[in-house]
């Protein structure tokens, strides 16, 4: 019985009837796994409806951009000129935008988008799984975001502890409120800082950074910086969208071996990569939005 | 507004690649085979690009809520286009 699931995908179907392909496409492809494991994920993170109306809201925005911007992609075959600084303006210092559509939404996202779903699966089974067996079962996440991925690794590993990082005071906010109702805040530290210019930053075994470098303009130097953070042994689990035109997407990658080979410069060794898409390309879409996750030692 | 159905049926046709489509008020995304989110945003750039209008979001989604069809739409590109 997943009925706060039920619930919410009946709003979605009355009021954000974009969204609502998305929950019946994944009953079908994921099953009951995924029913259980979204409707348990929502009850937490989103605990009562304008909360599950706001990532509905943000979702139904970044999905309606992104295919906009998408349209002009296919034609130009670039994205649209921007700095970081731009979008930092635009995008990350906002906190309207971040706290009430930008983060609700892309957190929905990550159960409600195939490729997004996809990705944690291989995480939990190239990267969770071995932080769950390993003696020292401390992270660093770099560009949290939403936390959602931090919020996974201490939900699944109760002696896990972690250290997440980023320029946005919303995004670690954000990450605050997740983790706290999933009751896992106390083992987490918040750093609103930049972790290549951040002094004597432990390494530590593990450390993820999701879908981080294609919002730079040097991705290279901070896979550089996400290399020193990885102690001796350690493993890091890194991500990447490929030909994902949105309004703070300043880096384009436009295939798979572009992401491995940074990675690769940046001193990793290649443990393995899992690619997946949005949707099937088409006629009228010949170039899909993807991600690269790649699993990397040093 | 029967020009204006023709024309909008002519884009449903090239969008969907399905020359038969022959649209009618009470047509969902249920009677038109591929009619699903991704579709019905690559239908309404088509239709902006067409009739020369721009749809906010929550307009775009509103289309596909339930109890919306073909004819939510019309009227609304009839709005749009000044038609009303």
């Amino acid at each position: 019985m997943c009925t706060y699931l039920d619930e919410i995908q009946q709003v979605a179907r009355r009021e954000f009837g974009l969204t609502e392909g998305s929950f019946t496409k994944n009953r079908t492809l994921f099953g009951i796994a995924w029913e259980r494991e979204f409707d348990e994920f929502l009850r937490a993170a989103f605990p009562d409806s304008s909360e599950y109306r706001k990532a509905l809201r943000g979702y139904t925005e970044y999905i309606v951009d992104v295919m906009r911007l998408l349209v002009d992609f296919q034609k130009e075959g670039k994205y649209a000129p921007l700095t970081y600084e731009e979008a930092t303006h635009q995008v990350y210092q906002n906190e309207d935008r971040m706290m009430n559509e930008y983060l609700p939404g892309h957190l929905i996202s990550q159960f409600l988008w195939v490729h997004h779903y996809r990705h944690l699966l291989f995480f939990k089974t190239f990267f969770l799984r071995d932080l769950a067996n390993a003696a020292d079962k401390r992270f660093h996440d770099v560009g949290v975001g939403t936390g959602f991925y931090s919020s996974v690794i201490l939900n699944a590993v109760p002696e896990a502890a972690g250290h997440g990082w980023d320029l946005s005071p919303h995004s670690l906010r954000f990450t605050a409120r997740l983790l706290s109702r999933f009751g896992t805040a106390n083992r987490y530290s918040f750093h609103l800082n930049d972790v290549l210019t951040t002094p004597d930053v432990e390494p530590l075994p593990f450390v993820l950074s999701i879908e981080v470098l294609e919002h730079l303009e040097d991705p290279l130097g901070f896979l550089c910086g996400l290399r020193r953070m990885v102690a001796p042994g350690g493993k890091a689990f890194i991500t990447a969208a490929l030909n994902s035109p949105h309004e703070d997407h300043v880096f384009l990658y436009r295939n798979e071996l572009e992401v491995l080979d940074q990675i690769r410069a940046a001193g990793f060794h290649v443990e393995n990569a899992f690619s997946a898409y949005a949707y099937p390309p088409s006629k009228r879409s010949p170039i899909v939005p993807s991600v690269e996750a790649v699993v990397a030692t040093i | 507004m029967d020009e204006l159905r023709v024309n909008l049926q002519e884009v449903f046709r090239d969008v969907f690649d399905d020359g038969e489509i022959l649209l009618r008020d009470e047509m969902t995304g249920h009677d038109i085979e591929g009619w699903d989110s991704l579709m019905h945003l690559n239908l309404i750039i088509a239709v902006e690009k067409r009739f020369g209008v721009k749809f906010a979001t929550a307009e775009i989604s509103n289309l596909k809520n339930e109890g919306e069809n073909v004819g939510s739409m019309l009227v609304l590109l009839a709005e749009k286009m000044g038609l009303n």
